[in-house]
């Protein structure tokens, strides 16, 4: 098609060329018969995708589009906020390293993935100047990330705390104690009866198994018998000289390692050693100093027996002991063994020791994962010590749940106490009483504690498994079973 | 084609014995160099080899990266750019070591 234009050249001209520009249409051939009249010709337009050139990378392409880091407008506080910086500019920095060893950085075109050497677009972008910018290398940072997503025991046991004690800071915000002594309370309470101390600088919590004395050649000997009996321990020490000779801090539990997990696992700002002294205003260490002398604190219940401990060979002289001896041994058959170190039912389940109305005594165990109580005898709890507490929820001893079904109390210091009822309730046989670890007699018992107790109390005491009540008096078997 | 890359790769510097067959896998290497060729169906294909520093997972992971096809019958022209690649990074670590 074409068409004549009665108008001046000029005019013609700036509209044919502006036409070229905004459509399709060519120039006329040189023998066009009308192009001095500003005839304008249409043509074969070729395929959009011919026109359309690949996307190129090369290193005048990528200093444009990091135009501001290079002139240093742009400064990146910390390599994520560099990365961000050059994905939106789909770009990437990538360390690579070849035959030769050497890591070498490249800026990588996320698009075309071409990649060119970094260092070559803007020296700021090299090995050496990612250093300098941020501190350490693409590899180095690389390998720290390797180490904190890498999943030790350690970590996964802190893991678990965590959502143990989240509870307290979503409703309190912060660790909700005054001072070390309440701290160690919650630690026992809210973490299945761990128990907190501190070696070095670290506060660590995990399982008791002794308490450090003040005489270090004690210490020495009860570290050597822990050492003989394949424990690994964290002794409660200042230094590592302290803990060679023997210095530990008086009263401070002696734990496992295998298991324990420093609090600053748990919660790096609210549960470290330095914002708790900071919170509480004196140091762990000096707590424990001015701690009163507790009577049974500063013996190692493992080492040396309390008074009140009767042998276990005075024992089992005694009336009926040789039909609970089997609950009372410790440590109990492999199996149980197996099933006392199994650490998720322990720390799930805790035992809540309940007095009803008339007096009745009842044990009500806990599920802390499902949130959920039911009465010990409705329960197949397996064979372990689980953490016991009264009815206010405050620490009272633990119980340890035989693997034939049976079960004994023990207070804090691992004694038998329970004077409430029998501290030992064989799955067979009859009850056994102790308070304090002293074992009573059925009468003596009665007699103990007769002044402070209704009468109805003593006379819910068994008198034969046939005559027991059923609802006064927890019967582990059947439904305690061996464990699962 | 091991002729060729011989060639090529002796003229960059390289040592004749550098150039190996890998049976199992069905490639050349070039030690002290990342690069491949490795025959595929009937191609050629030139890539590269390399640790990559893994900063979403952390670590090191290995990846390969394909540069080039060749067509069977282009073995010189693939000997080439596999040198020019090899060359290429040799120069870009002494560069990055300069900054």
């Amino acid at each position: 098609m074409a068409v004549g234009i009665g108008m001046e050249q000029g005019i013609a001209a700036r509209l044919g060329a502006r036409l070229l520009s905004m459509t399709s249409l060519v120039p006329p051939a040189a023998n066009d018969p009308f192009a001095s009249a500003g005839t304008l010709a249409a043509g074969v337009v070729p395929p959009l995708a011919r026109r359309i050139a690949p996307p190129r990378f090369d290193v005048a392409e990528a200093r444009a589009r990091i135009a501001d880091l290079a002139a240093g407008s742009f400064v990146p506080g910390s390599l994520s906020e560099l990365m961000s910086y050059l994905a939106a500019r789909f770009l990437r920095i990538e360390a690579r390293k070849g035959a030769n060893g050497q890591w070498t950085n490249y800026l990588v075109d996320l698009r075309t993935k071409g990649a060119l050497l970094a260092a070559e677009v803007d020296r700021k972008l090299s090995t050496l100047g990612i250093a300098q910018m941020f501190g350490r290398t693409l590899d180095a940072e690389a390998e720290v990330v390797r180490r904190k997503l890498q999943a030790t025991p350690e970590m996964m046991d802190a893991r678990v705390l965590r959502n143990e004690i989240s509870s307290l800071f979503h409703r309190q915000g912060l660790v909700p104690d005054e001072d070390w002594e309440s701290f160690d309370v919650t630690v026992n309470t809210t973490f299945g009866g761990r128990a907190a101390m501190v070696q070095g600088n670290e506060l660590w919590v995990g399982r008791e198994v002794a308490r450090a004395g003040s005489d270090p050649a004690e210490n020495l000997r009860l570290m050597r018998s822990l050492q003989a009996q394949g424990h690994a321990c964290l002794w409660p020490a200042r230094n590592v000289e302290d803990a060679r000779a023997g210095r530990l801090v008086r009263g401070m539990p002696i734990i496992l390692r295998e298991g324990a997990v420093r609090t600053r696992m748990i919660d790096p700002e609210r549960l470290s050693l330095e914002s708790l002294t900071r919170k509480f205003g004196e140091s762990y260490y000096d707590y424990y100093e001015r701690k009163p002398r507790h009577p049974s604190a500063s013996e190692n219940p493992l080492a040396q027996a309390s008074a009140n401990v009767v042998p276990m060979s005075a024992f089992r002289r005694r009336p009926g002991a040789s039909q609970v001896a089997r609950v009372m041994e410790e440590p109990a058959p492999a199996a149980a063994r197996r099933e006392a170190v199994r650490p998720r039912d322990t720390d799930r389940y805790a035992v809540r020791h309940e007095l009803g109305r008339g007096g009745e005594e009842r044990l009500v165990v806990r599920d802390r994962w499902e949130n959920t109580q039911r009465l010990l005898g409705d329960t197949d709890l397996p064979a372990g010590r689980y953490l016991k507490e009264d009815s206010f929820g405050m620490p009272a001893g633990s119980l340890l749940v035989n693997v034939d079904g049976g079960y004994s109390h023990q207070d804090e210091q691992g004694r038998l106490h329970n004077p409430h009822g029998p501290a030992v309730v064989p799955s067979e046989g009859l009850p056994v009483y102790a308070v304090e670890g002293e074992i009573l007699s059925a009468a003596e018992f009665d007699g103990r504690n007769a002044p402070s107790r209704p009468s109805r109390l003593v006379r819910r005491r068994p008198e034969t498994s046939d005559s027991r009540e059923p609802d006064r008096m927890p019967r582990p078997a059947p439904a305690v079973r061996p464990g699962r | 084609m091991r002729t060729y890359l011989v060639k090529a790769f002796v003229a960059a510097g390289f040592a004749p014995g550098d150039v190996s067959y890998e049976q199992q896998g069905r490639y050349f290497t070039i030690d002290s160099s990342s690069v491949e060729v490795a025959s595929v169906a009937d191609k050629w294909i030139l890539r590269e080899v390399y640790d990559l520093a893994d900063l979403q997972d952390g670590g090191v992971r290995p990846m390969v990266s394909e540069i080039a096809r060749f067509d069977v019958g282009s073995e010189m022209t693939a000997a080439r750019e596999a040198a020019i690649v090899a060359v290429r990074r040799r120069i870009d670590v002494a560069m990055e070591e300069s900054t």
